[in-house]
């Protein structure tokens, strides 16, 4: 096999030692590089925050009507922000669960990161459920809690999964990613200059002192945590498609959503991983840590999923047009050619088109296109959702009661809203921590030449 | 008497309510009742300034909780609709057809229904103006007592009254009185409808008889007095598949009506074309006619041959009077007198001593022959057409007066404008379109210090006020003779003087009647007047729920348009909603474009009763008024119609955007003796069944008997407190109407078949609306009603999204009317009104099951068949739907369901749903 | 004599596979009470110090299993409790309840998972003697201790001392109690 070829090249620069690691990663959070740069950045998100709390307050105050939706569309931006929001989770606990259980060493530079980008997509999701009920007061009433009046929640809902699914999603993610912190909280501890910040990190890191007797338990509960985040992520997304998929409208009502919603969610994922990853490792300059291979691998687990979303795709106009129900057929043809259609073909060239030129090594090396080519998925995924939830609600099985729909100025506040609540905690948290396992990285140096 | 405002607490009792008199009378007891009804538009408005006194004595047949239901009769255009109208401690909440009257037998239009409405109007005039301030009517009375001295002095030279034409013995005899005592004085009469006499005659006709019916631009179906007979009596030839034979309906009309959807063979036509086509089907010398009218001239004049003695011929009001006469000769020709005759006119524009109409009046106006003008209860500033230019006559008079439920166009002109009652206000005697008399019986007192026009014209003629309740028994007790007393409580309790008693004859003057049109100049477009669908002349204007109620064909909502066929449109290079400028007669005005499937192409419909400027809140501003164009009082058609396109577009609401089935089963199609489609078999389930036991409610709804009126759809508003939700969010698409009717349009031409499908919620018995909400909220009774929890609603809309049918509505805001109005009052006790954010839809009137179930309790008996009827049901004129108990095998639903034919919609997703459906009929002529 | 106040002798390295080998030799020389402070697992201390452990995976399976069962059972409990006809369905519609069992399961075994950790770990603790230890700060970066504390049967200052210098400590320290 030729030596050029990626599977010998390092995941990291191998110039590097215990100390430079420790260095080159936890500068970032204690010295604070790029401090201009970094309070722009988080300026331009912060106002992202503020159109959120104005879109949600008038949301509150005026009713759920100043959104878009209607009858036949009842749902609207709220459904698709969620799952795209839930999508663009899964790629983290996909990159830090299951790679880790199929030994990818790849994954070590990333996963603390993506871990992070889970969690706060998914909180960012975890919002619009709540939101886009007509009584949000009443949320809890999806819980099962003793009711003065006995009432339980429908069970054979699948909204009611999804509130278990999501909940259970981010809390796992939550512990997952914080005891993947430790012992890097206990590094941070001991570099960290000022008292004040010694206490905090020292505080978070609960006196990890990197005792054996630590190491044997953590590392046992670190690989279980991984093989249950496994199936919980595939889990939690065949739940969000099943919201779907449950109910019988033509367009929805489809088998494949499971696993197509899956495939599509870490498609979406490595796409926004992409997009985050590449300004991060130039501005702080980790390409030491984050080379040019782990973006090659990225864009062709993108590829890989890109076609797992096709099939999907061709799955549903197959099966529509097997089953010759005229219905289905109908949600189709209406999808191609209806008053939507253009969002369809924007759709398919942004999530089929452009993975397909990621066959291509040169352009899975060229980073500016890989940038792009990622803003493109994420702009399909998105569109994705809209024509699943808006095409096949606008004009379903009664004429008489074929509708429109439209986002309103509300719709986009509250969604733009949610990007910038999501950059927002990334800075803070790139600020704030360890953007990448020091631990694991340095058990890979010592693993020198050991990798693969 | 004291006003009666709910918004002011603190002169809210009549002097001496909370102190029962020892012998409580009607009117007493309507004291009360209107007292406690003010009273209870008042929660929330906080604790009255005065204190609540409780009842000492508990008023004779008021029981909180309770409905009371009392007989009465509503004026349609002058004529009598007999009513049963519900109060709930003294508030009319809801108005149902009183089966006794002859010309409504218990059913209602969508009118009728949401006439209630306007009782509790926000916008009604609530006290006399002055010249525009509020004034009292002891400053009216004293105004007039001087200048009624001053005319009586000259034998009433120089007073004018105006009114509409009606049917009411008291008013006739008051005017007649009135008459006596000022002789001198004249009565105008001015309506912007049609009038239905014809040479002092007005033909009646028994459409149930007729094995063949021909509708010359006759929409007799709803807009006519005897609409409803004719309606039910139409529907029972067509519903009946196995016994008496379907009538057959031949239709040839401008614009699509109602009328003309139920039609076997219709033929779109222009009314200048009438003539040829009528001589075609007398002679059958078709030739030189177009095909579409050639072969139905053909057809129709091979089956009159055929049905000789049982065909029907009805020529529509607004016809000239050529069609008018050809009409009365096919009648007599096919010795149809049985079907068809002529009765003495009824309305009092047929009245001797009427001294004309608007025309007149401006004339005598700029003549200078009127001092004193007094306008009773209508509004000819904006009816009037501007021929008669009216607004400006009025500044001919010296003095004034207006009497109307509004300060409307006519009344912000008039010196004086006084509020006149609602008819559920006022004591009143109307007579039904056949003749028969009903005793119009207020529900509740003035809830604003009102009058009626009798008690006005009393009062004009006397200086001095009398309740309406004398002047009617005044009417009555003469004709009564021995035992008044005895009679007048049967009368009041029917609704209908129905022992024989007769009142004298009004006079008639044999010449008169419809003016004869002048025969209009050719070239151009034809330009036809037609009242609106729901706003009538626009008196209806300010009624939210007609505003907001789908126009039949159109489906268009708050608004009204200038209706173009398609292919014209397209001819003329202009959509939906671009704002054209139909010129006419030197007239012009800009109107809004609407497609109208199935009007024959070179005419332009446009409909009254849009831009009003005086209307109140809800009407002004809405639309376009189409009385600009109109050449004169009676003229319903125009010629040489310019269209100019402007350039412009204007937004316009719809409620249903697409017309096609587009291959889908919906709407089914059968003719007599035809193969129904076969039942689809029972799929079965994987479930094993639930334990069902008891009723199982279920609906049947017969389209081949539905004519597509909207009753249904109003009546439902009414009886369960559907907000209406506005111009805006209807063009958003969050209409709130429970029940709706779809419309469907297959083919084109005189070959366009029309489908009503009246939509309500169709129960399902595996309701996939259930299987996703995640809170329970709506979920199924053990009667199988599927029910809607609202205060357990949380709003995730997932129910509609997965409801095939799209029944269900959701308050995306809080349509509820402000706190403060008065609206509120009409609302139904027994349906909860439902808050922001949560799902609604049809219960099938579960408060009506729940209602006759307790009854049959209390009289410990098992519930009957026909116990329960729903809204929708009650209001039906052609008995379309029938709601029942399917458990009972021998209950009218349960046979209608056995009959041939019955399906559901897209029952291939094993919905069961428990309405269902007959075929349309359509029963074309076989071809000679 | 100054076992008194020494607690342990700790022997800081600089490379882990030194330090890996130090700790083997020290338990082939005998030594029992052995402690060893590492920034990441070296392959082999943890278990050659504190033993292979079991306890817990087998928390978190037991962890997951109730939840699991327990998910399952509010379920069918809760339809049953307040029995409403939807839609139709059956009211042990247990295909529908596998979703919500499922995802209860995996939080159930996760949270048993870091809380039994923290307390096998004893945390939180904020104080111990070694972060007294000059030097311990590097034991989260890039130095590797070993610890053969006092109350060991074979302990002897010098003996200690020496063998850890042997093993190859950069520098040894005295851990006070």
């Amino acid at each position: 096999m030729n030596p050029a070829s990626p599977i010998d090249e390092p995941v990291y620069d191998h110039a590097l030692d215990l100390a430079g690691v420790d260095e080159g990663i936890s500068r970032v959070p204690l010295q604070a590089p790029h401090k201009r740069l970094w309070l722009a950045g988080f300026a331009v998100a912060f106002l992202g925050v503020c159109s959120l709390f104005s879109g949600v307050a008038w949301l509150l105050f005026r009713g759920i009507g100043t959104w878009g939706i209607d009858i036949p569309v009842a749902w609207g931006f709220a459904i698709v922000n969620f799952v795209w929001w839930i999508g663009i989770g899964h790629a983290g606990t996909f990159i830090s669960a299951f790679l880790l259980l199929l030994h990818q060493s790849w994954r070590t530079s990333i996963n603390r990161f993506t871990e992070a980008m889970t969690l706060f997509a998914v909180a960012c999701a975890a919002l619009f459920p709540l939101l886009h009920l007509g009584r949000p007061q009443y949320f809890y009433w999806l819980l099962p809690y003793p009711d003065t009046m006995g009432l339980w929640p429908q069970f054979r809902s699948p909204l009611v999964w999804d509130v278990f699914a999501v909940s259970t999603y981010f809390m796992v993610s939550l512990v997952f990613w914080y005891a993947g912190l430790l012992p890097d909280l206990a590094t941070m501890r001991d570099r960290a200059g000022p008292r004040w910040k010694r206490r905090a990190y020292g505080l978070l890191a609960l006196g990890w002192r990197g005792d054996a007797r630590h190491w044997v338990h953590y590392e046992r509960m670190y690989v279980v945590l991984a093989g249950l985040a496994t199936p919980l992520v595939i889990s939690v997304h065949s739940i969000v498609g099943l919201d779907f998929a449950a109910a019988q409208l033509p367009g929805w009502h489809s088998t494949i959503f499971p696993p197509y919603f899956v495939g599509g969610a870490i498609f979406s994922g490595f796409a926004m991983v992409l997009t985050l990853v590449i300004p991060l490792r130039k501005v702080y300059r980790l390409e030491g840590f984050i080379t040019d291979r782990h973006l090659d691998l990225m864009a062709k687990v993108m590829m890989t999923t890109g076609w797992v979303v096709a099939y999907g795709y061709f799955a549903e106009a197959f099966t529509a047009w097997w089953s010759r129900d005229q219905f289905e057929m109908f949600s189709q043809t209406n999808r191609l050619l209806g008053p939507y259609a253009r969002f369809f073909w924007i759709m398919l060239i942004c999530n089929v088109g452009v993975p397909q030129l990621l066959w291509c090594a040169r352009l899975r090396r060229n980073v500016p296109f890989l940038f792009v080519a990622s803003l493109l998925v994420n702009l399909g995924m998105w569109l994705e959702r809209y024509v699943i939830v808006v095409t096949s609600l606008h004009r379903d099985f009664m004429p008489s009661s074929w509708g429109w729909y439209r986002g309103t100025r509300v719709d986009w506040a509250v969604f733009v809203g949610t990007l910038g609540l999501f950059l927002a905690l990334l800075f803070l948290f790139v600020r704030l921590l360890p953007a990448i396992s020091m631990t694991e990285m340095k058990m890979l140096v010592t693993r020198k030449g050991k990798v693969q | 008497m004291p006003p009666l405002n709910p918004l002011r607490p603190a002169d809210e009792f009549p002097a001496g309510a909370s102190d029962p008199p020892d012998a409580i009378g009607r009117r007493d007891f309507l004291r009360l009742a209107g007292a406690s009804a003010a009273l209870a538009g008042l929660s929330g408005c906080g604790p009255p300034a005065k204190t609540l006194a409780p009842y000492v004595v508990q008023p004779e047949s008021i029981i909180p909780g309770k409905a009371a239901y009392y007989a009465t009769a509503m004026p349609w255009e002058g004529y009598a609709r007999g009513l049963v109208a519900e109060a709930h401690e003294g508030r009319p909440t809801k108005l149902e057809g009183n089966p006794e009257a002859a010309e409504s037998l218990g059913a209602t239009d969508a009118q009728t229904q949401a006439s209630v409405l306007s009782l509790y109007d926000p916008d009604r005039s609530r006290s006399p103006r002055r010249g525009g301030f509020p004034a009292s009517w002891d400053a009216f009375e004293a105004e007039w007592g001087a200048r009624r001295q001053a005319l009586a002095a000259k034998g009433g030279a120089g007073l004018a009254l105006l009114a509409e034409p009606t049917t009411s013995p008291t008013f006739r005899r008051e005017m007649r009185r009135l008459l006596e005592r000022l002789p001198r004085a004249r009565w105008y009469q001015h309506t912007a409808l049609a009038r239905y006499d014809r040479n002092g005659r007005q033909a009646d006709a028994a459409v149930g008889e007729a094995d063949l019916i021909f509708a010359i631009g006759s929409d007799f179906l709803i807009s006519h007095p005897a609409a409803l007979r004719y309606a039910r009596d139409f529907a029972r030839r067509r519903r009946s598949r196995g016994g008496a034979r379907a009538n057959r309906l031949y239709v040839a009309e401008a614009a699509l009506t109602v009328t003309g959807s139920m039609a076997d063979h219709r033929l779109p036509i222009l009314p200048g074309r009438l003539a040829a086509l009528l001589a075609a089907i007398d002679g059958g010398e078709t030739a030189g006619l177009p095909a579409a009218e050639r072969e139905f001239a053909s057809r129709l004049r091979a089956d009159l041959a055929r049905h000789g003695g049982r065909a029907l011929c009805l020529a529509g009001p607004e016809q000239e009077g050529h069609v008018q006469e050809w009409a009365a000769k096919c009648n007599a020709r096919s010795g149809s007198a049985r079907l068809a005759w002529d009765g003495p006119a009824l309305r009092s524009d047929a009245d001797p001593g009427s001294a004309g109409g608007l025309r007149e009046l401006a004339g005598a106006l700029e003549a200078g022959e009127v001092s004193d003008l007094v306008i009773l209860g209508c509004n000819p500033v904006y009816t009037g057409a501007p021929g008669a230019d009216f607004a400006e006559r009025l500044a001919d008079a010296a003095f004034t007066v207006h009497l109307g439920s509004y300060a409307d166009e006519t009344g912000v002109l008039c010196g004086w404008h006084l509020p006149e009652s609602h008819y559920l206000e006022a004591w009143g005697d109307l007579l039904g379109y056949g003749g028969q008399a009903l005793i119009q019986q207020p529900l509740i007192d003035p809830l604003y210090s009102s009058r009626s026009a009798a008690e006005m014209v009393r009062f004009l003629a006397d200086g001095m006020a009398a309740p309406g309740y004398d002047l009617v028994r005044e009417t009555w007790r003469a004709a009564a003779g021995k035992d008044f007393e005895g009679r007048w409580a049967g009368w009041l309790n029917r609704g209908v003087v129905d022992d024989g008693t007769r009142l004298p004859a009004p006079p008639v003057s044999a010449a008169g009647g419809r003016p004869e049109q002048a025969a209009p100049a050719g070239g151009g477009l034809t330009l036809l007047f037609r009242p609106d669908p729901n706003l009538g002349d626009g008196r209806w204007s300010n009624n939210a729920w007609l505003q907001e109620l789908p126009r039949p064909f159109t489906t268009l909502v708050w608004d009204n348009a200038a209706c173009l066929s398609p292919d014209l449109a397209g001819r003329l290079g202009v959509r939906e909603g671009d704002v054209i400028e139909l010129s006419c007669g030197g007239r012009r005005i800009s109107a809004p474009v609407a497609l109208a499937r199935g009007q024959a192409d070179g005419c332009v419909v446009v409909h009254f009763g849009g831009g009003r400027t005086a209307a109140g809140g809800v009407g002004n501003g809405r639309g376009f008024d189409a009385y600009r164009l109109r050449p004169g009082e009676g003229v319903w058609r125009a010629e040489g119609l310019e269209i100019r396109p402007t350039g412009a577009w204007q937004r316009l609401v719809f409620t249903q955007h697409h017309f096609a089935m587009d291959g889908r089963d919906l709407a089914r199609w059968t003719e007599p003796g035809g193969r129904a489609a076969p039942a689809e078999p029972d799929r079965g389930s994987l479930f094993p069944p639930w334990p069902r036991p008891g009723h199982a409610w279920a609906m049947s709804i017969d389209l081949a008997s539905c004519i597509g009126c909207n009753a249904c759809v109003a009546a439902c508003q009414a009886e369960n407190n559907i907000p209406v939700v506005g111009p805006e969010e209807a063009f958003r698409g969050r209409e709130m109407h429970w029940i709706r009717i779809a419309r469907y349009f297959e083919g084109e031409g005189s070959g366009l078949r029309v489908a009503a499908l009246p939509l309500p919620c169709m129960h399902c018995e595996n309701a996939p609306c259930e299987l996703v909400c995640p809170v329970g909220a709506t979920v199924h009774s053990s009667e199988g009603l599927n029910q809607m929890i609202y205060n357990r609603c949380v709003g995730t809309r997932y129910c509609s999204n997965n409801c095939p049918y799209k029944v269900r509505r959701f308050n995306f805001f809080d349509y509820r009317a402000p706190a403060d109005s008065p609206v509120h009052l009409q609302q139904n006790p027994n349906v909860t009104v439902r808050q922001r954010g949560v799902m609604e839809k049809c219960t099938y009137c579960v408060q009506r099951i729940d209602e006759a179930r307790i009854a049959a309790e209390v009289a410990g008996r098992a519930l009957r068949d026909g116990d329960i009827r729903t809204a929708c049901q009650q209001a039906c004129p052609a008995e379309a739907i029938v709601f029942g108990d399917l458990a009972d095998p021998q209950s009218a639903v349960s046979r209608r369901k056995r009959e041939e034919g019955d399906y559901g919609l897209l029952t291939d997703l094993n919905t069961r749903p428990r309405t269902t459906y007959l075929p349309k009929l359509s029963n074309p002529a076989p071809l000679a | 004599m100054s076992a008194e106040e020494t607690a342990a002798l700790a022997g800081r390295f600089a490379e882990a596979e030194t330090f890996a080998a130090a700790v083997k030799s020290a338990r082939a020389a005998g030594y029992t009470r052995l402690e060893a402070y590492m920034p990441f697992a070296v392959e082999g201390v943890a278990d050659e110090v504190a033993g292979p452990r079991r306890t817990l995976p087998a928390a978190m399976l037991t962890g997951g299993v109730l939840s699991a069962v327990g998910a399952f059972f509010l379920q069918e409990w809760a339809t049953h409790d307040y029995p409403i006809d939807v839609a139709g369905r059956p009211l042990n519609s247990w295909p529908a309840f596998v979703p919500i069992t499922f995802e209860l399961m995996v939080l159930g075994a996760s949270l048993v998972g870091i809380f039994t950790f923290f307390w096998l770990a004893g945390f939180p603790r904020l104080h111990h003697r070694m972060f007294a230890v000059a030097g311990f700060v590097r034991a989260s970066q890039d130095r590797f201790f070993l610890c053969i504390r006092a109350d060991d049967p074979l302990w002897a200052d010098t003996d200690v001392r020496a063998f850890l210098a042997d093993a190859g400590a950069e520098a040894i320290e005295e851990v006070r109690p």
